[in-house]
């Protein structure tokens, strides 16, 4: 995931697993149901690596303690352990195969100076985060064992430390002469905050996959797409990502949480005839295998995605816009996350090279009054979909807490990980990353809620549209309906912009004609602005579960949002490719195997 | 056909391969019909094969876009890359890691032989996609379809820039863009990846716990690799070419700290085409212990100062110095449009001294060795589905040949079967020479030399710095690198890293540490004054590319410069590791 983009500028990028408001159907087939695999996660007893963890944790501590010039006056470690799989097939055929998969990741966060000022304060003239210092099992020359406790995992914790000691001494020198040497910073809150001790070890679990029969339905459902001959590329594939997260750190705190995730992904792409990509995808996001749809229900996808695409090839572009527009749940989740839940990450109100749009915003209306945001990591469930950002323990052994950040459109807070923002003092348990980044503050699961008095009918909320359209003399109005993801500027050299990738879009015609599928729109806007313009809500609301890329790396995250009316909104064109269709029809339209039906699924 | 040739064939023959190359057997109407009787039913069997020769057919037929010319060549490789490896540092649980994937490298050439699409390798490399790796005829001939498309549009648009080139630049005495060879057809049964999973699992962990004895060193580890890599190449012309072969290797891997900081690392690698020619386990454990050793010893070992005179290369460092220096200057004596990225420093030197005149160098893409048999990186067929050739590059000193692919040279107009991505690169090379001494001898003469410049001792280099890795190019990870490194003029080769002082007046041996080359260039080789009688085999592995052999004797060379490393590196861990203190 990008990091910084090309030209330095530090963007965050979102990008979906869809999920829709209806719930997700336990599995009915009898197949389905969990089997032992020869993918099983290989679970050492936790307490076992807990104890080597922090033993070298202990000792490493106390020679370190007053080793260098700074002293170091926190020490965590964090490995994440996994067994990752993936089945992907095209056209009726596997992709790849790959089996083994277990893999570790170490990350050790070392600490010199003391809370108020410590070596992971932003460098300025370097412009420069805190490096991370990790090791990665998979890679040749790690030493990182991908399983087992005691030596072989004591030698690798005691060489990474090291390696991050003698950075943080050199990284405190350089830091404590800036200060020397350039003006004062805008925000002195302190660099870390202290946590009591916390104890969270539940029993580990493994969840089997049945790989052999899900390698079997992902061959048959990736052959539903031969029926569309005009592809040029399509995809099911099945990953199951189980991860356990074992920590210890110098407060004495010890914890072990696991994440579960499966998701099927279905993905097809075509050429419009001028040559514009398009493409389309839709994904079901479980946290157990035994959950997830059975194969005729996932054959409907199938055929109900390549369905659109064959509707978006055929329909017209769309042109630049400005004017009324309906976001759906899962588009205004997306809306919501790029435009307000970035910016309220503490982050990118404290350091120096961020643009702050809200660092001294907090008692002010930030949107209209009728709606209320909040980011709940605790919550599993959302609208009765499982919420892609739920946790326990944050990356930094914080508790997960629900946040409210906007009451009745006032801001009340910021998301908050040790690192603090002026006006707090205390971790709100959002500071994440992903496997061997440093912590960052985090969105989880942010739910935006309207006031009852604002919430219509979809019928209603669509006759609003039409008359906001007519009240700006335009022959139509917008309704986006799926979206893939967006992304955001943050930086203080950068516009202060966000764009939204929408899959479909229709023009809702004031005078009454049916409304038209358009190709080829992007969301694009500054977030000031287009907070301020949401007029109305609908009544149900739907989840966007997603991976969202920003400075600690990709984390599972979920937006829940009502549909909104935004009294203007504006579009671009989405940049088009120039390929030509293939010269030759497909070779494979007369000679392909018969095709599985639902029918012959179900038989099944 | 040269004699070379034909020998070679009839080796083959005798090996039970099904090489058949069309026209020297008579059977050139074959070769003109590949969708004849018997490509049919080969084809039957061979989902792959059927559906590269189908979707080629069609394609040259009928792929064509508006007045430009349809294609004159096309080329489709299929390589099926089956892997499995294990690792284990400091006796761990042994971590497996089992993939199987398939590249698809499709060639499209517009044009003529005379004037193609065919590009300088450097602005665009020829580009691999993934193929599913089922033998499902529709999902392969799909990918192909779409690809060849890709590829058929890309090579238009660069004909024409050609074309346009050549009208508005001087361009001299340019050579034609392809070779016009013969077909080949070899259809060789496909093979599957052999392992004895318990057997490595075990050992590989005993292997890396014997680096529990050696608590100074820092970090260690040992991975054994198993690869098959089945291949499917037709082209146009009518080749028909599939094969396998195997690539079995154990690599280990150690790091170290002076009590100054100075940082060591040192990696060996026993590879071979045959799992049972791999050294057995009390081999291996002496390996092992070996680099260990050497690393234990490296920590506590004096400074190198600053030299000048006769080095003796002996072992790897004799194999790796001619890799680095020599050997790549070998390959690409090709011609190239508009700039180059690099030259071939020996390309206008054919016939003249390019080495010492005792040295002959021979390159043999099937060579094969007494004790271990074939090769690792040996080929009967290369990469443009040519019979591989045994080529005399250097006789008595004097630049013979190059290595060569269906780019003509100024050199020779054919292919001498050393086609590697497309560009003619070296395979197995073997350097010998007309006058052998032996160990004594050699000794005798470096003191010699010492002596005459006027040194207390002289210098013996053992180990070169490399790091082994046995990756294959192209594969999914690297889809857009080649199995080739280019020939550069000013390549320095890595530091060395077992150095000994050999004192002329006792003549003890003394190990020193933290000594880099000088300034040494492929001339090293014109001063090379006396050769060991002890040619053995040696894994190499050029720059981002693949793992191959080289045969190499010790060798003197009458003076080298050598000077200390940088000084400046990371002071050793505050805190003794684990290990060390366990031992304590």
């Amino acid at each position: 995931m990008k990091k910084f983009s090309a030209t330095g500028i530090l963007i965050s990028l979102i990008s979906g697993l869809s999920a829709t408001c209806a719930p997700v159907p336990a599995a009915e087939d009898p197949a389905v149901k969990s089997t032992v695999s020869e993918n099983a996660l290989a679970i050492t007893p936790a307490p076992a690596v807990l104890s080597t963890m922090d033993s070298e944790l202990q000792r490493s501590l106390a020679r370190l303690k007053s080793a260098g010039k700074a002293p170091v006056y926190y020490l965590a470690y964090r490995l994440y352990e996994g067994n990752w799989d993936s089945i992907a097939a095209s056209n009726g055929a596997l992709l790849d195969y790959h089996s083994g998969g277990n893999w570790r990741m170490l990350s050790v966060d070392l600490r010199v100076g003391n809370r108020h000022f410590d070596n992971t304060h932003f460098l300025r003239g370097k412009n420069s985060a805190s490096p991370t210092f990790w090791e990665k099992s998979s890679k040749l020359e790690s030493i990182l064992p991908d399983g087992g406790t005691g030596l072989p995992l004591e030698q690798c914790l005691w060489i990474t430390t090291d390696e991050a000691y003698k950075a943080a001494q050199q990284r405190y020198s350089e830091l404590t002469v800036n200060n020397e040497v350039m003006s004062a910073e805008d925000d002195k809150s302190d660099d870390f905050s202290f946590q009591p001790v916390h104890n969270y070890q539940p029993a580990l679990k493994t969840l089997h996959l049945d790989r052999a029969e899900w390698t079997a339905r992902v061959r048959r459902l990736s052959q539903l797409f031969l029926k569309h001959p005009g592809f040029q590329s399509s995809k099911v594939s099945l990953t199951s990502e189980p991860t356990t997260r074992y920590m210890v750190n110098s407060e004495g705190s010890k914890i072990v949480e696991q994440h579960f995730s499966y998701r099927i992904f279905i993905q097809a792409s075509a050429l419009a005839k001028d040559g514009m990509q398009l493409s389309l995808w839709d994904s079901v996001n479980v946290l157990d295998p035994s959950l997830l749809p059975d194969e005729a229900s996932l054959a409907k996808r199938v055929d109900k995605l390549a369905e659109s695409l064959e509707q978006l090839r055929a329909a017209p572009v769309a042109e630049a816009f400005v004017g009324p527009a309906i976001l759906s749940g899962k588009a205004a989740a997306v809306f919501f996350h790029e435009t307000f839940g970035h910016r309220v990450e503490a982050v990118h109100e404290k350091s120096e090279n961020e643009g702050k749009t809200f660092a001294r915003k907090i008692g002010t209306n930030v949107m209209p009054a009728f709606l209320t945001v909040t980011d709940d990591p605790t919550a599993v469930k959302g609208c009765g979909e499982f919420l892609n950002g739920h946790y326990a323990y944050d990356d930094e052994g914080v508790p997960a807490q629900p946040v409210t950040i906007a009451k009745k459109g006032v801001l009340t807070s910021f998301l908050l990980g040790r690192t603090l923002v002026r006006g707090f003092n205390a971790s709100n348990g959002h500071g994440r990353c992903s496997p061997g980044w440093n912590p960052v503050a985090r969105q989880a699961n942010l739910i935006v809620s309207a006031d009852k008095s604002k919430q219509f009918s979809t019928q209603a909320l669509r006759a609003m549209l039409i008359k906001e359209a007519i009240k700006q003399h335009k022959s139509y109005g917008l309704l986006f309906d799926e979206i893939t993801g967006g992304l955001t500027y943050t930086s203080s050299h950068s516009d202060q912009t966000y764009l939204v990738h929408p899959l479909k879009v229709y023009k809702v015609f004031v005078d009454g004609r049916p409304d038209q599928l358009i190709r080829g729109a992007e969301i694009v806007g500054t977030p000031l602005a287009a907070l301020e313009r949401v007029v109305a809500a609908g009544n149900v609301s739907a989840v966007f579960n997603g991976t969202c890329g920003r400075e600690s790396g990709p984390v599972p995250v979920s937006a829940v949002s009502p549909s909104l009316l935004i009294q203007s909104i504006e579009t671009k064109r989405t940049a088009r490719s120039s390929e030509k269709q293939p010269i030759l029809s497909d070779p494979t339209v007369s000679r392909a195997e018969p095709v599985a039906t639902i029918e012959s699924v179900k038989k099944r | 056909m040269t004699e070379r040739t034909l020998s070679f064939l009839i080796r083959a023959a005798l090996a039970g391969s099904l090489l058949l190359p069309m026209s020297s057997m008579g059977l050139a109407a074959l070769a003109a019909q590949p969708e004849g009787e018997h490509a049919a039913r080969e084809n039957t069997k061979d989902v792959v094969l059927a559906a590269l020769t189908d979707e080629m057919d069609r394609s040259m037929k009928e792929l064509k876009i508006d007045e430009h010319p349809p294609a004159y060549f096309i080329s489709y490789t299929v390589k099926e890359i089956d892997e499995a490896s294990y690792s284990s540092c400091l006796g761990a649980p042994s971590t497996f890691d089992h993939s199987r994937e398939r590249i698809f490298t499709p060639i499209v050439r517009v044009g003529n032989y005379d004037l193609d699409s065919s590009y300088p390798l450097s602005n665009r490399p020829v580009t691999s996609f993934l193929l599913p790796v089922d033998d499902n005829y529709a999902a392969v001939r799909r990918n192909v379809w779409l690809n060849t498309d890709r590829e058929y549009k890309y090579s238009v648009r660069v004909l024409e820039w050609k074309k346009a080139y050549l009208s508005t630049n001087n361009v001299v005495d340019r050579l034609p863009d392809m070779t016009h060879e013969r077909p080949l057809v070899s259809l060789n049964p496909l093979s599957s990846l052999k392992v004895d999973e318990k057997k490595w699992s075990e050992q590989i962990q005993e292997l890396s716990a014997l680096f529990k004895k050696y608590p100074t060193l820092q970090k260690s580890k040992v991975t054994f690799i198993a690869r098959t890599v089945n291949r499917w190449l037709v082209n146009s012309e009518g080749t028909r070419v599939r094969d396998s072969r195997n690539q079995y290797a154990v690599r280990i891997w150690a790091t170290a700290q002076a009590k100054d900081g100075m940082p060591f690392e040192d990696c060996e690698m026993v590879a071979s085409p045959d799992q049972s020619k791999l050294p057995d386990l009390d081999r291996l454990k002496q390996i092992v212990e070996g680099l260990a050793q050497r690393l234990t010893d490296l920590r506590i070992a004096a400074k190198g100062e600053e030299y000048c005179g006769p080095v003796l290369f002996e072992g790897q460092a004799a194999a790796e110095l001619f890799s680095q220096l020599m050997a790549p200057n070998f390959s690409f004596a090709e011609e190239y449009m508009g700039t180059e990225d690099f030259t071939n420093p020996l390309k206008n030197r054919l016939g003249r001294k390019v080495m010492s005149k005792q040295l002959s160098v021979v390159d043999d893409p099937y060579a094969e060795d007494v004790n271990q048999g074939p090769l690792i990186g040996n080929y009967k067929i290369d990469d443009d589905g040519m019979p591989a050739q045994r080529v005399d590059l250097v006789q008595n000193g004097l630049l013979k040949a190059f290595c060569q692919s269906r780019i003509p040279t100024r050199h020779c107009a054919q292919s001498n079967g050393h086609s590697k991505g497309g560009h003619g690169v070296y395979s197995i090379l073997s350097l010998s020479s007309s006058k052998t001494s032996s160990p004594d001898e050699i000794l005798t003469s470096l003191k010699d030399m010492g002596k005459e410049a006027g040194l207390d001792y002289v210098l013996v280099i053992s180990r070169i710095n490399q790091d082994y890795q046995m990756q294959e190019y192209p594969s999914s990870e690297n889809l857009n690198k080649r199995p080739y490194s280019t020939p550069s003029h000013s390549i320095q080769p890595s530091d060395p890293l077992v150095v000994y002082k050999l004192y002329l007046a006792d003549g003890r041996r003394e190990l020193v540490r933290g000594l880099q080359f000088n300034y040494v260039s492929m001339r090293t080789f014109r001063d090379v004054q006396a050769v060991g009688d002890d040619s053995k085999p040696y894994v190499i592995e050029p720059v981002d590319c693949d793992t191959r052999t080289l045969i190499t004797p010790s060798y003197v060379v009458g003076e080298v410069e050598l000077t200390p490393t940088t000084p400046e590196h990371s002071t050793p861990p505050i805190l003794i590791s684990p290990l060390e203190a366990l031992k304590q």
